[in-house]
């Protein structure tokens, strides 16, 4: 599965924050990459698979703000993308050891 | 979800009060700018705006470079949907025109086909005029035609079976005639006139009575204030001629009223079928759902639930004539239901009215027998 340098770095964020479930105001903040690329790359990913998006669960009126969609990678999802991440960075040269989430991969 | 106005956001830690008044701005421009963005590209109108409700409460920041990237790639990202529409349009459009064109031309044989006996006694008064031209006035042919066309128009209308029989037996007559005399041999002569004159008067006979079936057709309007636009059975000239231009307009108007409503919807429904026929899906599966509540296209019943042939689509006058219809079969399926529903409850309450009496009968009869007679 080939990826895009943006896709790669979306990708990774997830794998960095396994626990945290990202929002797309976060995404891009985290990766830098702007949202005419970030939601197709979204809707990409959650049509193989591998993320899922979800509506947060809070009460609106005490959080004093609406739901968020939040996006998280499915158990299929994460191995596959981490194959992907290291594959991407195989193309590129040797798999930089500072990037969490790749050491298994 | 709906964006709803979440405005009281957490207090910036910014202590100067200029500094927090330009933090307020920005924070409240950063919301103008997502509106925008989401007024642009509806299917992301609620995740940006929370998004950006969240950001500025939980991450201390306005958020300005974030929402004018939404707004930079909003065109971008709704342009799939644009294209989508474009397309819906473009058909709609093409569909209109031609279902236009084909009534505006079915509309026009009609008229042309209604009004042939008149057209013809003129043109026949005119010949008259030709040949017997009225001595001592200036133009004797156009004063012949002017005097005579309105004895040809009362012709043609008064009598078109007649007029029509002996015009298409004068005329096949002539044509054998004519015939005969490039065969040559004299006895052919009065064998082609012959043959001429019936074929002609066949032909012509033919001819009155399709005059006369498109003159006596009623055709059902769907439009709901008006019932019936009946066509003339015996038209005075003058007012026939009127009241029928003012039925055309009324009947075209009406045809492309109805028309135009459901031919949206017809667009919009080939679109997508064709879309997904071609495994062309430009707004990828997530963008897919988010945008389904964006827009709902409103099918009228008839449109659904009528299975209408391709004739009484294009052609509804034609469809009506051959006994289709285009909606009727529709609003029948959309009431079936209830009306099923009532025969039931109606049968169902009847029955339940006998079963009653039923009871009811040999109970009485039963105590009549059992009362004792009074002595």
């Amino acid at each position: 599965m080939r990826i895009t340098k943006a896709s790669a770095k979306v990708l990774i964020q997830f794998l960095n924050n396994p626990r945290d479930d990202q929002y797309g105001f976060g995404l891009m903040k985290a990766t830098g990459v702007k949202s005419g690329s970030l939601y197709p790359i979204l809707a990409r990913l959650e049509g193989l698979g591998w993320v899922e998006h979800y509506d947060e669960q809070i009460d609106e009126r005490a959080e004093r703000r609406p739901k968020r969609r939040l996006y998280r990678l499915t158990g299929t999802g994460r191995p596959a993308a981490r194959k992907a991440v290291s594959d991407f960075y195989e193309d590129l040269g040797p798999v930089p050891v500072w990037l969490p989430g790749l050491q298994g991969a | 979800m709906r964006a709803r106005r979440f405005g009281s956001t957490a207090a910036p830690r910014a202590a100067d009060e200029n500094q927090l008044a330009s933090y307020r701005w920005s924070q409240r421009f950063a919301q103008r700018i997502v509106r925008i963005a989401g007024w642009i590209y509806k299917a992301k109108r609620d995740e940006w705006w929370a998004d950006l409700i969240f950001f500025q409460q939980k991450e201390d920041e306005a958020g300005l470079r974030l929402a004018t990237s939404c707004l930079v790639s909003s065109p971008g990202l709704a342009w799939p949907h644009a294209s989508m529409e474009l397309a819906g349009w473009l058909l709609a459009a093409i569909v209109e025109v031609t279902s236009a064109v084909l009534r505006i031309g079915y509309l026009v044989v009609v008229r042309c086909v209604q009004w042939s006996p008149q057209a013809l006694g003129v043109a026949s008064c005119s010949l008259v005029g030709h040949w017997l031209p009225i001595g001592g006035i200036s133009n004797p042919e156009i004063a012949s035609l002017v005097i005579l066309a309105p004895v040809g128009i009362y012709i043609g209308t008064t009598f078109p079976r007649a007029f029509l029989s002996l015009l298409g037996a004068a005329g096949g007559a002539a044509i054998g005639v004519g015939a005969g005399a490039e065969v040559g041999a004299n006895m052919s002569l009065p064998l082609f006139a012959a043959a001429g004159i019936l074929v002609g008067d066949g032909f012509g006979y033919w001819w009155a009575e399709t005059v006369a079936a498109f003159r006596s057709d009623a055709v059902r309007s769907p439009h709901p204030g008006v019932n019936v636009i009946a066509m003339d059975r015996r038209p005075e000239p003058l007012r026939a001629a009127l009241a029928s231009g003012g039925r055309l307009l009324a009947r075209m108007r009406i045809i492309l009223e109805n028309e135009a409503r459901s031919a949206w919807a017809r667009s919009v429904a080939i679109t997508g079928l064709a879309a997904k026929g071609l495994g062309w899906n430009p707004l990828g599966r997530a963008d897919a759902e988010s945008s389904q509540p964006q827009r709902r296209v409103v099918v009228p019943p008839r449109t659904t639930l009528a299975a209408p042939t391709p004739i009484a689509i294009l052609l509804p006058e034609v469809a009506v004539e051959v006994g289709l219809t285009t909606h009727g079969t529709a609003t029948n399926i959309a009431n079936e239901p209830r009306a099923k529903r009532r025969v039931l409850q109606s049968g169902k309450q009847s029955e339940m009215r006998r079963s009653k009496a039923a009871q009811r009968r040999p109970r009485d009869m039963s105590t009549r027998r059992s009362r004792p007679r009074a002595t």
